[in-house]
């Protein structure tokens, strides 16, 4: 047979088929839509409670860090709100009509005499309740407390009466309000006075003790507020502000966006996703949603959370780039990643007392741990932030 | 198919077929497909004469292994060659190892006669031996080529005729052997009767050339042969033509062939030493067989050559244009067929040469292609004496290597647009004239891949 | 289409230019250009290198060079247009400052991790592969020229 007629025939035919032949390796995106995050109310007010209790009067010395911090911080946040209202709470809500600055001012032991209620026992099992019925959907509460549970005679199971009833309120709350988010912040002030636990009580002078700002809205509002008023890096005073914080908010489709969809596998049998997320509305802190173990993937063999990193550019829909290295990603059909919400704090038991007496407690708060294990119980079907799930496709 | 029966009687018919049998091997057109040559010479061993056979024979070794099918026009070695006797001589008997007067049986002849005898012979001449022809003496000669027409050579010349054949007779007519030779023949051809198709031969179309005298001898005292009674003889020979054969209509065409300028060749009486170079009139009078047979002559027509130019040497020029037209293509095609054979040979029998890689297997060490080549070194062989003798056919530049086309004296090729020159260019055009054969077989697909290319180049080059 | 070229490039010469520029010259890197630039030098490579062979072996056609080093002469050359224009053509991009990518973090241009050795190296994987083509085409193409349809193996029968 003539050379002439072979060849080119073998050679056309071998390079038909090495292109006809389906390529290898080539992945495109895609994902269900749907969930598009609520918007924000045009209208926010603010609620800030101050417990107006004996055991706050001690922070209310000169030089104040408490003072400080919640002058600045409700100021910044009254900036970002309709509306500002300011109040006492013990045993009841007293209203403060004056303006911030005054109100601040105010912030003495006569003044919190003369505003009212009971001063001796404070409960905090009904102050909670007392906020939160007063809470509305677009509120934003505010509650600055030393949130020492007082300890009566009969305390067989005092602490955990009260994990029970904090976990009530806050059921109903969410119940109420099914987007509802707690952040608690322990901080550090300068205590001139009396310390009060049930009948103990003990006199210090110039220490430092723990308070709690308590913020508590829609989780939406307050990933906002905390966009805008950040708390992190807040100086007073030329010094940083130093405190320890949790957070409960509920769980939803995480908000999210690739924008790069399609991928060619190369030879390393490896691709890596920049997954755009907004992760705000779990309130939790930088550190926590920076890092990569609080992610699950739904297979951990073949996805690995690469890094997590916040997204600094402004006006971002999003909050962090979470990049994602699937191995062989021609296998598999669609991927799951779920931001967990973290275990309790270890700060939480540390700063707790159970023993009521003063020894113990110069610099913890006692019963902490049970409130703010109260929130995490009614929290206990919100494991989870969220799940980013999309589909891969072999084209 | 008609034939050409074409005797060529002596040294001059030897040499004029020689010329003939190169333009058939070049493709110059004649008017029949089928020639057969006829020697008449008692000179056995003339050395023109071998030399002719010994190329007749050559082309028609290279010619039998080809055959032209439907769509080959090639024009080289078109023409067939046959060959009816022996040597293609008709032989003349009994003249070896007699004296012409033992020819004649002069001994056993009554005194009357051979006092006649006396008168018209000399003493040299009844003593001459007869062994290497007639020695420039038409009088014996016409004596001893009586018996041409008893021959069998002759029979068999007579029982082949056909009806349509033509006849062409070459002869000098200041020689021994052709001067009394041609008359004779003619007139057996005519009139003759003791032969096989003697009706068709005699009212066959029959042409001759008669040359005139176009050479010296140096004198040589031991030779019987004297130039200078050249012109004296021709005188006497053409009166007798003109009553003879002229006036009473034997011959269709009778041309006539002469020059003023002679060369000098050495004097030799004949055998083999009698090698002359090739000449220009041999040339032309081969030019003549060409006219004759592509043209039907009814009544006699008296011929005579004219060139446009005669100054110095003959060149493509020279000739007019219907003469150059037919001689100019075949000669130059067959020349760069020569060219590439003879100077390029390594090159186009080697793989290098691309139509090798599909074709030709084999060939170049066959018989045919030795056979082919010994042509046309033969052919340069030829213009070179025809360029070397006085006067000179200059027609070709025999020395040009390297650039094949200047090889024709006096005419500049044209330049063509194209990235190859030279041998490149013959190299290109023979690669895609390869393609283009409608030939199958190795001998034929060579020569018409050459006769393809050398015409488009002769149209490139030449227009022509 | 985009598959061939980009498989033809990719399959063995990946890592040899590296993986970043792969997957820019791929179009999926994220940056500003997102056409898959492998048909665009494939076509030329291919084109050029049909050039060349069509010209060897039929436009100049030349008794000379037909032979192995006529046919390497221009495999020789056409290995190196080929070159340059592999290298040149991605190099316009990176000269260009094409090659970069918002950083969805930051909201920045990053630059690629791409440099001037690995598109040289791309220079050389697109000569490479156009040897490759011409050697291809000269099997297809190469039977019914007229002086050269021996060349390059004229030795052998």
């Amino acid at each position: 047979m003539k050379k002439k007629i072979i060849v080119p025939s073998v050679l056309g035919v071998l390079i038909l088929i090495y292109i006809l032949i389906p390529p290898k390796g080539r992945i495109v995106l895609d994902w269900d839509n749907s969930y598009s995050a609520p918007t924000i109310p045009d209208t926010v007010s603010l609620n800030v409670y101050v417990e107006n209790s004996g055991s706050m009067n001690g922070y209310m010395c000169d030089g104040s860090n408490l003072k400080d911090a919640v002058y600045d911080y409700v100021s910044d946040l009254k900036n970002n709100t309709t509306t500002c209202n300011l109040f006492y709470i013990n045993s009841q809500i007293i209203e403060c009509k004056e303006s911030l600055d005054n109100y601040i001012k105010n912030l003495t032991p006569s003044s919190f005499a003369k505003a009212g209620g009971n001063l001796k026992d404070t409960d905090l099992r009904s102050i909670f309740k007392l906020i939160m019925n007063k809470h509305d959907t677009n509120t934003v509460s505010v509650f600055v407390s030393d949130c020492i549970l007082d300890i009566p005679q009969s305390a067989t199971n005092f602490f955990g009466n009260c994990q029970v009833s904090v976990k009530n309120t806050f059921n109903e709350a969410i119940t109420k309000h099914p987007d509802l988010g707690v952040e608690i912040m322990k901080l550090q002030s300068k205590f001139d006075g009396y310390w009060f636990c049930g009948k103990n009580k003990q006199k210090l002078d110039d220490v430092k003790r723990p308070y709690y700002i308590w913020v508590i809205g829609d989780k939406n509002i307050l990933a906002l507020l905390n966009n805008k008023v950040f708390f992190t890096e807040r100086k007073i005073k030329g010094e940083v502000i130093k405190y320890d914080y949790c957070a409960y908010s509920t769980s939803q489709p995480i908000p999210f966006d690739i924008e790069k969809k399609r991928y060619v596998v190369n030879h390393s049998d490896k691709i890596n996703i920049e997954v755009l997320a907004d992760l705000r509305p779990s309130l939790q802190e930088e550190s926590l949603l920076e890092n990569i173990y609080q992610y699950s993937p739904d297979n951990p063999v073949q996805i690995r959370v690469a890094s997590v990193r916040p997204i600094s550019k402004q006006n971002s829909r999003f909050s962090h780039v979470i990049n994602l290295e699937l191995s062989s990603p021609q296998a598999m059909k669609s991927t799951s990643v779920t931001l967990n919400y973290p275990e309790m704090p270890q700060w939480v038991k540390l700063s707790n007392d159970s023993t009521g007496i003063y020894k113990n407690s110069i610099d913890k708060t006692t019963g902490i741990q049970y409130l703010i294990q109260g929130v995490a119980d009614a929290y206990r079907d919100h494991l989870e932030f969220g799940t980013i799930t999309f589909n891969l496709n072999n084209k | 198919m008609a034939k050409l029966y074409v005797f060529g009687i002596g040294g001059t018919g030897a040499r004029v077929l020689r010329s003939f049998t190169m333009m058939l091997a070049a493709g110059v057109k004649v008017g029949v497909d089928e020639v057969i040559p006829i020697i008449i010479d008692p000179d056995a061993s003339n050395a023109d004469l071998t030399r002719t056979v010994t190329l007749m024979n050559n082309y028609r070794a290279v010619r039998n292994e080809l055959s032209f099918s439907q769509g080959n026009e090639t024009s080289f070695f078109r023409t067939e060659l046959s060959q009816l006797m022996v040597n293609y001589t008709l032989r003349i008997q009994d003249t070896d190892d007699k004296t012409f007067q033992q020819f004649i049986d002069l001994p056993s002849m009554d005194k009357a006669s051979q006092a006649m005898m006396h008168m018209l012979f000399s003493e040299k001449n009844l003593a001459s031996s007869m062994e290497v022809g007639f020695k420039g003496n038409p009088n014996i000669g016409s004596v001893v080529l009586n018996q041409i027409v008893n021959s069998n050579d002759f029979e068999t010349f007579a029982s082949n005729f056909d009806s349509g054949d033509k006849i062409f007779i070459i002869s000098s007519i200041f020689g021994g052997t052709g001067a009394s030779g041609f008359p004779l023949l003619l007139k057996t051809l005519r009139t003759g009767t003791s032969f096989s198709n003697n009706d068709i031969i005699n009212n066959s179309e029959i042409g001759a050339i008669t040359i005139l005298p176009y050479f010296k001898l140096k004198s040589d005292d031991d030779s019987e042969i004297d130039s200078s009674t050249f012109i004296s003889k021709t005188k006497s020979a053409l009166a007798y033509y003109e009553n003879n054969i002229s006036r009473n209509g034997s011959i269709n065409a009778l041309y006539y062939l002469g020059d003023n300028i002679a060369g000098t060749y050495e004097n030799h009486e004949g055998g083999s030493a009698q090698q002359n170079d090739a000449h220009l009139i041999e040339f032309l009078a081969a030019t003549a067989i060409v006219d004759f047979s592509n043209k039907t002559h009814a009544n006699t027509s008296n011929k005579e050559l004219g060139l446009r130019e005669l100054t110095g040497n003959v060149t493509f020029d020279s000739f007019y244009d219907d003469q150059k037209r037919q001689l100019f293509a075949p000669l130059t095609r067959y020349m760069m067929l020569t060219n590439c054979l003879n100077y390029k040979y390594d090159y186009f029998s080697s793989m290098s040469f691309n139509a090798n890689n599909e074709n030709f297997n084999g060939l170049y060490g066959t018989s045919f292609m030795s056979n082919l080549r010994s042509m046309t070194s033969s052919y340069l062989e030829w213009l070179r004496e025809m360029e070397n003798n006085k006067r000179s056919l200059d027609l070709f530049n025999l020395d040009r290597l390297d650039k094949p086309f200047d090889v024709v004296t006096g005419i500049s090729p044209k330049r063509i647009a194209s990235l190859k020159s030279d041998y490149d260019l013959i190299t290109a055009r023979l690669n895609s004239a390869v393609k283009k054969c409608h030939s199958k077989e190795d001998y034929n697909k060579f020569l018409e891949m050459f006769y393809l290319a050398t015409s488009r180049l002769m149209s490139e080059k030449f227009n022509i | 289409m985009g598959e061939f070229f980009g498989s033809l490039y990719c399959s063995l010469f990946e890592d040899f230019f590296g993986l970043p520029l792969a997957e820019y010259l791929w179009g999926t890197s994220g940056a500003a250009q997102v056409s898959n630039m492998f048909i665009g030098i494939g076509l030329s490579m291919i084109g050029i290198s049909l050039f060349m062979c069509v010209c060897y072996y039929y436009i100049i056609d030349h008794p000379r060079l037909c032979n192995w080093w006529g046919w390497s002469t221009f495999v020789i050359v056409n290995t190196i247009i080929n070159f340059v224009v592999g290298w040149q053509w991605v190099l316009k991009d990176y000269d260009a400052k094409l090659m970069y990518k918002d950083d969805p973090a930051t909201g920045k241009s990053v630059p690629l991790a791409i440099d001037t050795d690995n598109i040289l190296a791309f220079g050389v994987t697109n000569a490479i592969i156009s040897i490759i083509a011409f050697i291809i085409i000269t099997y297809i193409i190469k039977w019914w020229s007229n002086n050269c349809s021996s060349a390059p193996f004229t030795t052998l029968k």
